[in-house]
């Protein structure tokens, strides 16, 4: 289970306490790592960006139907729910 | 007596959410970095609502339905670029914020003054930024104009109605800020998504027993109406690929993108708001879903009718308190991104406009500046709202290219070798002149490609070009980090 910290950590910002702080706090900069660009990230960016875009000329076309929806939509929902799952294999291969 | 109710439901949303949003924000000290990037304070879930807020506007709301309505599947663009931006967000959102947050940037034009060390320069992105932000502007306000008409059923002048919800938008931004457009884009975004799940999915069950039944019906009345026409003509591949290319930079290259961006706590909240985002984004497909229906329903709607397209079947359906709620949900949806653009307008002005000529007189008066700032942008838009609403579309896909005209500046500052800010704006005014020119002789695709896209690679050649004409790339100085607001890392 989630502890109440956490989440109101994810919900509030930092609150009337931290309105205090001068604008040249880079507390929360120093603390993340600079990231790089590696192929996997590169890939898993990628791919969804192509997919969405070029993609559309092999995927332009109502058969197969799936579900009844015309295939060119089914593939765009498709890969706007691949989107997130790819981004997330992209963040944690930079993060390594 | 229908009226009344719609129009009832529709002011108590209105003034529900914008109380929330001001009662949200009531004890924070309003400075120019609370008012315009929210203290670059929000954490993972107030972002993603800001840029669902930002994202789905009352043009996505009218106009993704009216598009898929008068064109069929041209109008899948939008599901395809929304992922395709969240990419380029993931991709360049933390070193945007990053340089924003060394540097203390508030505007996007900070960004180019700063990483190109030009204040003219700055002034330049800073006034294109406010005209495309006018336009889009304009936009929203027609959209609430829509959505009052039909909840009016007919009866209502439009003229005052429209200008009502303009004086509570100005007072709403004045008073709450960026924070407060996120708080009530909480709001927004589960009515929004409460009428959409009514248009895309009560809708069709309700008329054709299911959604697949929809299409069907569909693919009997209108065969070609689920897939692209062949490559080169208007609204073919070509022009869908090039038209996702664009508008996938959007989201780092509309000033009020970029104040999104800055607004987040760190790095890891953008990316994982990018992460989050396309989850949101699908219920697009239930507006193409109501889109179609319309189609089938009420079929021989023209011109700029098409955007009224489910709202007219809501309209004739259902009873009025299902359409006070639906077109109160639209009309939140053009007034958050319209206080979103307000505010990054305003920001703009006074900072890199006013600023740039007096800087002592803005360091003093910071917030009073900006808020004078967004009641002239404000003004400005309820003009070009008034004057000239027939040119709507036009407008709205000039600022739409315009804005993706600073992507080249955006994309070449994260370079030690950067071009020269002379050839950064010879870029950008080249483009823009070769977009005025497309606009007057109405070419909206050359040989079946989006002219944004065309404008964009004439942008980077002209870059390219001024660059080996002997103001060669060099590389920058270590940028010194701004101590007050309103620096721009030159001091």
């Amino acid at each position: 289970m989630v502890g109440t910290s956490r989440l109101r950590s994810l919900l509030i910002f930092r609150s009337s306490a931290a309105l205090t702080l001068q604008s040249n706090d880079y507390s929360h900069y120093l603390m993340s790592s600079a990231k790089r660009f590696n192929v996997v990230t590169i890939l898993f960016t990628g791919i969804p960006l192509c997919a969405v875009s070029f993609g559309i000329c092999f995927a332009n076309r109502d058969e197969p139907i799936l579900f009844g929806f015309p295939f060119l939509l089914s593939y765009l929902i498709f890969w706007a729910g691949m989107t997130p799952v790819c981004l997330w294999l992209a963040d944690r291969s930079a993060r390594r | 007596m229908n009226s009344i109710i719609a129009f009832a439901i529709v002011t108590a949303i209105i003034l529900g959410s914008m109380g929330f949003g001001v009662l949200a924000v009531r004890r924070i000290k309003m400075t120019p970095q609370e008012l315009v990037v929210g203290y670059r304070a929000f954490a993972t879930i107030l972002l993603c609502v800001l840029f669902a807020g930002e994202v789905v506007t009352s043009f996505t709301f009218l106009g993704a339905a009216g598009y898929a309505y008068s064109r069929g599947a041209p109008a899948f663009y939008i599901l395809a670029y929304f992922p395709a931006t969240l990419i380029v967000l993931f991709l360049l959102g933390p070193t945007i914020w990053r340089r924003g947050r060394e540097s203390n940037f508030l505007t996007n034009a900070d960004y180019f003054a700063s990483m190109y060390q030009s204040r003219v320069l700055g002034l330049l992105v800073a006034i294109c930024g406010v005209f495309f932000l006018v336009l889009y502007l304009t936009v929203q306000l027609t959209g609430i104009q829509i959505l009052l008409e039909i909840a009016g059923y007919g009866s209502v002048q439009i003229g005052s109605t429209g200008t009502i919800a303009f004086v509570l938008i100005v007072i709403f931004v004045f008073f709450s800020g960026l924070r407060g457009v996120a708080w009530v884009s909480m709001v927004k975004d589960v009515l929004v998504l409460g009428a959409i799940l009514f248009a895309g999915i009560v809708i069709p069950v309700h008329f054709f027993g299911s959604p697949v039944n929809l299409f069907a019906k569909l693919r009997e009345a209108h065969p070609d109406w689920l897939t692209l026409r062949s490559n080169l003509l208007p609204n073919g591949t070509v022009w869908f690929v090039s038209t996702v290319l664009v508008n996938a930079v959007g989201l780092v290259c509309w000033p009020h993108g970029v104040a999104a961006i800055y607004s987040a706590r760190d790095e890891a909240s953008i990316r994982r708001n990018a992460m989050l985002l396309p989850f949101y984004l699908m219920i697009l497909v239930l507006v193409f879903l109501a889109g179609f229906s319309a189609l089938l329903l009420m079929p021989g709607l023209k011109g700029d009718d098409v955007d009224q397209s489910f709202m007219r079947v809501v309209q004739t359906h259902y009873p009025a308190w299902v359409l006070g709620g639906v077109a109160g949900a639209g009309c939140l949806a053009a007034l958050v991104p319209g206080s979103a653009l307000i505010l990054a307008a305003g920001s703009l002005i006074a900072k890199n406009i006013v600023g740039i000529f007096s800087k002592s007189f803005v360091e003093r008066h910071q917030t009073a500046v900006t808020r004078v700032s967004v009641i002239a942008v404000a003004l400005f838009a309820f003009v070009s709202w008034a004057t000239a609403r027939s040119t709507l579309v036009s407008m709205l896909l000039v600022a739409a290219s315009g804005a993706a005209q600073f992507f080249p500046g955006m994309l070449l500052a994260f370079f030690d070798r950067r071009p020269s800010a002379s050839s950064i704006a010879a870029g950008l005014i080249g483009s823009l002149l070769f977009l005025c020119w497309t606009t007057a002789v109405k070419l909206p695709v050359i040989a079946g490609v989006n002219v944004g896209l065309v404008a964009m690679a004439l942008n980077f050649a002209v870059v390219g070009l001024v660059n080996l004409a002997g103001l060669t790339l060099y590389s920058r100085r270590k940028l010194t980090i701004g101590k007050t607001l309103y620096t721009d890392g030159r001091e």
